[in-house]
């Protein structure tokens, strides 16, 4: 190793040049070092090759960091309430009957796990390099999502994994599987996952609205609530479909093959 | 059409023949062109070229001043050679009557 290939600087660079391929990592190293670069230099230059090599890593993760918080809180009413059933045995006595409660619990699950498993599809299928410090990135993301207590008052550690493993991590895992592979998604199969996704995202946001409807009965007309078009319906609605549309939007230029 | 960096890294590695690799080349531009050339844009432009089929790089042997690391060693291809000649007539032919077109 060189003499001037020493310090701190020069450790975080090589350090940060573990993002990189291992041949194009040995290789921009020895050209850093050959043309005689302080530790400043070094970091600056690996800095501009991660970034340009990762920019779309980084866009996506954090498109599906804010995505992943503004659903929490979309989906934050029946899993509180599940929460409290889970914690206490009891009902939130919100108006809505148990079996109102379960059916909009479902539609909430059941759109989550669409959204995670087509977002693990779509992260593996775009950014295919170094999956796994992604994948680990995006459960970060999750968890900090999904701990993010002041808005998801969640009591038991153990229903929180519970609800991460299911409803997230295992779904995830399986679309990024299936988009790291051959680039190949049948018609039917991709027809499928549009139709689950838009009709599981419309059932959870139907479903949503049922809870403001009940506090406005429960209360006997003290409680106002007026449903929000833009927030409360169409947001979520795109937020839980993008994926698959950007997915479609983009078949045929990354060559995504739909048979 | 190529662009004005990729014609400067093909022709650099054409200069430098045998001898062409990363920091060659980016030294080369630099001698040139008088600006600084940044790792991340050669190397992202290298993998363009190649998937274009415009170049061909391996890796080759390791010396005491890169701390015994490899060279990303790189080679024109005849398409490679064949777009940068095109540009080269190209800039030419559009200079050509211009206040300073020195041909």
């Amino acid at each position: 190793m060189g003499s001037h290939m020493s310090g701190a600087l020069w450790w975080l660079a090589e350090r940060l040049s573990g993002s990189l391929e291992a041949g194009e990592r040995e290789a921009v190293i020895g050209d850093i070092a050959e043309s005689g670069a302080n530790g400043a230099q070094a970091l600056r230059d690996v800095l501009d090759l991660v970034v340009r090599r990762n920019w779309r890593v980084w866009l996506t993760l954090a498109a599906l960091a804010g995505q992943a918080y503004g659903l929490l809180i979309f989906v934050a009413a029946p899993l509180r309430d599940f929460d409290i059933w889970w914690k206490y045995g009891v009902r939130n006595e919100d108006g809505l009957s148990a079996g109102q409660d379960l059916i909009a619990l479902t539609c909430h699950c059941a759109a989550l796990i669409c959204y995670a498993w087509t977002s693990g599809f779509a992260l593996a299928f775009f950014c295919r390099r170094k999956i796994h410090v992604k994948a680990s990135l995006l459960y970060l993301i999750w968890l900090f999502s999904l701990t993010a207590r002041s808005r998801l008052p969640l009591h038991s550690a153990a229903l929180l994994v519970t609800l991460e493993a299911l409803l997230i991590v295992f779904p995830s895992l399986r679309g990024m599987r299936k988009g790291s592979g051959a680039p190949v998604i049948g018609f039917a199969q991709f027809g499928l996952l549009a139709s689950a996704t838009a009709t599981t995202a419309a059932l959870a946001i139907w479903t949503s609205t049922w809870f403001a409807n009940a506090i406005e009965v429960w209360s006997e007309g003290q409680i106002r609530t007026e449903i929000s078009w833009l927030t409360q319906v169409l947001l979520p609605f795109a937020i839980l479909n993008w994926p698959v549309a950007y997915l479609a939007m983009s078949a045929r230029r990354r060559k995504l093959q739909v048979i | 059409m190529l662009g004005e960096f990729e014609y400067l890294l093909l022709t650099a590695a054409a200069k430098l023949g045998e001898d062409a690799y990363g920091a060659a080349i980016r030294q080369d531009i630099e001698n040139v062109t008088g600006r600084s050339c940044s790792i991340g844009a050669l190397y992202t432009t290298l993998d363009r070229l190649e998937t274009k089929g415009l170049i061909e790089t391996w890796m080759g042997e390791a010396t005491p001043q890169r701390g015994g690391r490899p060279k990303r060693m790189v080679r024109l291809t005849g398409e490679g050679a064949e777009a940068a000649a095109d540009f080269y007539k190209t800039v030419i032919a559009a200079s050509r009557g211009a206040a300073w077109a020195v041909i």
